[in-house]
Formats: structure tokens, sequence, C-alpha cells
């Protein structure tokens, strides 16, 4: 009697599904290199991005210079507070020396204290007169960082101004300047100087009679007296503005051609697997030009997909582009950097499992640390420094100085050799060490 | 056209091939035979320079595979057991490929392209893709890219493993055709019927050399045993029994085959 297909249904069902299950068990400890990495690397990854992406206690403070025209006590108190203040490490430095390190790169902004300042810093500000303007000059990539900067100062200016009024030093001198001020005014009447004059004087026998103080501001003030004006900075070009398409469109292009890659050393290893592989050595084909040929052809469809982003990224969404042959020699470059990285994934990983594993492991990395996806200001400093080390950090800067920041051509062309360096270490150590059998 | 001698072949400490010595005349049919293991699959890697030997010596049409790898890759033709074709491009871009990688080009890589579209019947299925056809007709795809350019020596193995009777005579037509014409086959399977139906000589090996080799029928004669044909097999059972009333012992009351003789020589015990 020959057996019939078990119906799908009751304890056949079931067993049908229990026997798939086990099935799929037994193929993924067949592996177990690859079981160990599927474990392993979400651990792996978790960890990293909370030690790098961490909450507030792990974010470093933001680097600001300040520059004092001439430093006054309310200036060198507001130095002293911001100094004080954990989220911000202050440089004291000359004007021209704040806007040298904003150009390279040190420093996120730098604050330029105008003679004025000093005058603004003190209570009466509050009341009477315009803001006095204060350049923060910024590097337009770091804008967001500017943001948390502009903050920072503004809460500190607020509270400088509270403090004195909170004393009654510096709530007499307060009533004592609208008493100046008022007297000397030439759009009041003699009647309304009068009452001025009245005010002040009961103000201050007020602010020295009360000896607590209450601490209060009074009413009617209004904003900060320092109006922070941004002038933004760059290298290459005085006007580049920081673009967000110009960014992400780098980024994320950067990190889909590294899945690209991903995908090319997992064919690779298929065809070894399936012994096509062993068929083209038998061509008598060079094994490392054999490899190489592979990653060249892969290079072209990594190649046409960048121009065919940034073509759409330009028509569409008017991302600015300082060099032409900067962009082109960037995106080739690029495009080589795939091909290694695909020779390198190849050949580091054992079977195609292993590949589909590590691949997006590394490139999500790469690609997080590289500022492809998030900025890389909320990094710990030694990310930053540590990420020098990555091709994606190359990428992302040279794909900016090639668009939004218009550097000029042979800035770019440094960008492109140091993604291409990358690229050929990478191409090397896989085309060398690849393992032609299982 | 070929002479191996003394050829160990390891896979780091397991030993694959054990001291083989071979010689394949050119033009003969010679059928390489032996269990799962016997180091059939490693000795044609280490002729095609795929696996270095640990020592020994091989010549392939005089070269030496190691240091001559293209001069020996130009002379033999490897038809692999396993279907070593890219499967996502089409017939023909598969044979363009294989063909361009051995140096073929221009107009004789188009003819040697329709050659191979020919031999392997799938002129009419040139553009499908290849992981789209038959088992049959990738196994012809398969022998087909093996012979692409020419070589003056075709080493198969297990070319009809899992295919139609229908794409298996193809095969040996074409392998026999080939051979008329001049080229010299080197022939393994598990089909035993197939050796002697295809090859002239043949070589039984196992655990890494050769236990017998010769021409097949010599080594089907028997060692020193006398062999009786019936003409009218109905009468076996009157002619045995008049053997041993003559006080002759019988000892096989059937015609001998080749796999009798490979089980002889090798045992009928399982392999790895």
């Amino acid at each position: 009697m020959t057996a019939s297909p078990p119906p799908p249904w009751g304890l056949a069902g079931l067993r049908t599904l229990g026997w798939m299950a086990r099935k799929e068990l037994l193929r993924f400890v067949a592996d177990p290199a690859g079981a160990v990495l599927t474990f392993l690397v979400p651990i792996l990854l978790a960890v990293l991005m909370s030690s790098v992406f961490a909450p507030r206690d792990f974010v470093d403070p933001l680097p600001l210079v300040v520059a004092a025209v001439e430093p006054g006590p309310h200036v060198r108190t507001l130095i002293d507070r911001l100094d004080a203040n954990p989220a911000v490490i202050v440089r004291r430095a000359s004007p021209d020396d704040a806007r040298a390190q904003v150009f390279s790169g040190e420093a996120a902004a730098a604050l330029i204290l105008p003679g004025d300042a000093e005058r603004a810093l003190q209570p009466l500000s509050l009341f009477a007169g315009d803001p006095v303007p204060v350049e923060v000059l910024l590097d337009p990539s770091r804008a967001t960082e500017v943001d948390i900067l502009e903050g920072l100062v503004t809460r500190e200016v607020m509270q400088q101004l509270s403090a004195e009024l909170a004393t009654d030093e510096g709530r007499t001198h307060l009533f004592r300047q609208i008493g100046l001020l008022t007297a000397t005014s030439p759009g009041l009447s003699a009647a309304a100087k009068a009452r001025w004059a009245a005010f002040s004087a009961a103000g201050v026998d007020l602010a020295t009679a009360d000896a607590g103080g209450s601490g209060t501001t009074a009413s009617g003030a209004r904003g900060s007296p320092l109006d922070l004006q941004r002038r933004t900075l760059d290298v290459f070009n005085p006007k580049a503005r920081w673009n967000a398409y110009a960014h992400y469109f780098a980024g994320m292009l950067t990190m889909s051609l590294l899945f690209l890659a991903a995908t090319a050393a997992l064919n690779l290893v298929q065809e070894r697997e399936e012994g096509a592989l062993a068929r083209v050595r038998m061509s008598g084909a060079h094994p490392v030009l054999a490899l190489v040929g592979g990653a060249m052809g892969t290079m072209f469809v990594a190649l046409v997909t960048a121009c065919a982003v940034f073509a759409s990224g330009v028509a569409v969404f008017d991302i600015p582009v300082g060099s032409v042959p900067g962009l082109l020699a960037m995106l080739l470059s690029l495009s080589a950097l795939v091909g290694g990285f695909s020779l390198l994934l190849a050949s580091v990983g054992q079977t195609a499992r292993q590949i589909s594993i590590m691949g997006p492991f590394v490139i999500l990395v790469m690609g997080f640390l590289g500022g492809s996806a998030v900025p890389t200001f909320i990094m710990p400093d030694y990310v930053r420094t540590l990420s020098i080390f990555l091709p994606t950090t190359w990428a992302n800067e040279g794909l900016a100085a090639a668009t939004w920041r218009g550097a000029p051509t042979l800035v770019c062309f440094e960008w492109a050799s140091g993604v291409l360096a990358f690229s050929l270490v990478f191409g090397l150590i896989g085309a060398l060490s690849f393992r032609w059998s299982r | 056209m070929i002479e191996i001698e003394g050829l160990v072949a390891r896979y780091g400490r397991a030993v694959a091939v054990d001291g083989l010595s071979l010689h394949i005349p050119e033009g003969s049919f010679f059928g390489l035979l032996g269990p799962n293991g016997a180091g059939k699959t490693t000795a044609i890697s280490c002729l095609a320079g795929l696996h270095p030997p640990s020592s020994g010596r091989i010549r392939v049409g005089g070269f030496d595979p190691v240091r001559q790898r293209r001069e020996v890759l130009d002379v033999l033709g490897v038809v692999p057991q396993t279907i070593a074709l890219y499967g996502r491009l089409s017939v023909v871009e598969n044979l363009r490929v294989f063909g361009g990688l051995h140096g073929l080009h221009g107009k004789r890589l188009s003819e040697r392209v329709e050659w191979g579209l020919e031999l392997s019947q799938l002129t009419a299925h040139r553009t499908k893709r290849v992981e789209a056809l038959s088992g049959g007709m990738q196994r012809r795809l398969n022998l087909a890219v093996g012979l692409l350019h020419e070589p003056r020596v075709a080493v198969c193995d297990e070319p009809t493993a899992g295919v139609d009777p229908q794409s298996r005579n193809h095969i040996f037509a074409t392998l026999r055709e080939l051979h008329q014409q001049g080229l010299t086959v080197v022939y393994t399977t598990h089909y035993l019927e197939e050796v002697e139906a295809l090859c002239d000589r043949i070589a039984i090996v196992d655990r890494g050399h050769v236990v017998r080799s010769g021409p097949l029928a010599e080594l089907l004669q028997g060692r020193g045993t006398k062999r009786i044909e019936l003409l009218h097999p109905t009468d076996r059972a009157r002619v045995v029994e008049a053997l041993e009333a003559a006080g002759i012992e019988v000892g096989e009351t059937r015609g001998r085959t080749l796999e009798d003789l490979m089980l002889e020589l090798t045992g009928s015990a399982l392999r790895e």
C-alpha cells in the first residue's frame, strides 16, 4: 500500500509544521559560524550603537570659541558662565583666531562679542535700547550644533541678568540707570521726567531697604539683549549653505552602494559553491584578474547608479554642484569602493549566510559612524577621530566638498584619492585572500 | 596524452590521491572508475591545475599543469560534475562568456558558439536563461561549454548524472563522434554500463590509487579463469550439471560484467 499525502489539518498537519520547522532549525545549525553570527551581530550592533548614540551623559561638550572685542566685567562674567556649563567647552580667542578655528573645523561656532555687549549684558537692556547684534560664525554643516549653542548662550545671558537683578546692588544700579536715562531723554516732557525721577528714587530706596530681594525681573521685560546673528563660514566658499538633499543623497547613496557590494559578494560565494568559479579558473583565467573583472562589472553598475542618483538630485532637488569633475571623481572612486568592498566581504565571509549577516552589520556601522545617516557631532570624540579610518567618512566628506561646499576640483580629487586608496586596499586584500574552493 | 606518475594530493591532512599512476594514450576513450571518495575528482582537479599536487608528476599533452597551466588548459577540456554555468545568463551568453575566457573572440567565437548550440541541440533555446532549462538541457550545455575551445582531451566527470535517456544518448553519441574525430576522452561515471558501452581502456581507482587498469576487453577476461559463453542461455543448468559431472568446478553461472569486476576489486562496503 502506498503512502498517501497527509491531510493539511489535524495531527498530520501539525507533523508537517513540525518537520518543516525542524528542517529549518537543522539548516540553521548546519553552518555553526553563521549561527553564532546571527546571535552576535545584533548584540554587537546594539552595543556599538548605544555606546555611540548614547543619552546625554555620553554627548561630548560642544566646542565654542568666544572672542570679546572689549571684555568688560559683564562680558567676562558671561564667558565664565559659559565656561562653567558642562555642555560647552569655551575657548577664548581673538576674532581672527576664532574665525580660523571655525574654518578648520576645530570649533562648531564662534561667538564674536562686540564692544556694545558690555552694555547689553546690564539689566537696563531688558527695558531699554535695541538688542546688540552678536556675530555667530559657523560651519554650514554644523548648524544643528549651533542651534544648541545659541540656546545655551541665550539661557546664560538671561540667567546672568536675572541673577544681577536678584541682588540689591543690581536693582539699585538698575533704578539709578533708569533715572539717568529718563532724565536725559529728549522725548520726555518735564513732568514725565519728574515722575520717572521719583520712580527711580523710590526704586533705589526699595532695593536698599529690601535686603532679601524677590529675584523677579520687572514686568514688561523683553527678550535677550543680544541679537545672535549667524554668519556661515566655509573653507572653500563663503556663500556655501548646508544642503540637506546634498547631504542625505550622499549618505544614502554611499550606504546603498555598499549594500550592492554585499550582494555582489554573495553572488561570488554562490558561484563558488555552484562550481561556476572553478570553470572560470579552468578557462585559464588568472585568478586575480577573474575576480577583479567581476568586481569591475559591479563597479560599472555602481557608477551608473551613482550618476543617476546625483543627476536626479541635481535636476529635481537643486543639489548644488561645486565642481563637476570633482563630483565625477568622487562617484568614480565610490564605485571603485563598491568593487573593492565586495571582494573583501567575499573573502572574509566563508558562506553565503555569513555574508548575508556580516554585510549589513559592517555597512550599518560604517554608514552610521561615517555620517551617512546621523550628524557626527552627537558621537563621542574618539569615534569622530576613528571615523577617519572609514571609507564612508571620506565618501561623505568628499561628496559634500564637491556639492554644497563648492570646494575646488583639486580638493575633491584629494577626497576621491582617499576613497580610492580604501578601494585598492580592500580589493587587494580581497583578491589575494579569496578562497577558490570551500 | 596524459601521464601521471606517483601523484599524491591532500586536503589538509586528508590524503585524497595516494600515489596514483596512469597512462592515457592519445585517441583513447578512457574510463576512470571508482567508488565515491576514490580520488577521481581530485585527480581531475590536479590535471586542470586547480589543486596543487603534494608530490608526483603530471603531464598533459607534454605540459606540466602547475608550470604550464595555460598550455594544459588549451589541450584539456573539463566537463565538471556540477552544472557549472551561470544560471541567470542565457544559453548563448554562457557560451560567449566561457568562450571569451578561453581566448576565443570575433568570428571564431561566434562560430564556436553556434557549434556549441548545435552540439547541445539548444539552438531553439539560445536566449533562455540556463536556470529555466531542464536538467538534461543543462547537462548538454555543460558538455558544450567544456569543449568550446576545441581541446584535444575531454575530461568528463559524470557528464550524464541525473539526465533523461534521450539526453544521455545524445551525450554518448556526441562523445563517440568527437572521439572518432580524434578527441581523447577521459570519462568518469558511476553508471558502469556507460563505460562498457563507450570506453576502450579503463582504470579502477580506489583509496587514491589505481587498483587495475588496461584495455576493457582484457580486464573482463578475468585472471586465469576460463569463460564459457553460452549461445543458448536456457541450457545453462544442463551445461553446469555436465561440467560438474566432469569434475569441473563452476564458479559463476552468469556473464561477468564490469560491475562485477569493480566490486571484486574495490569491495562492496559503503564509502563515505
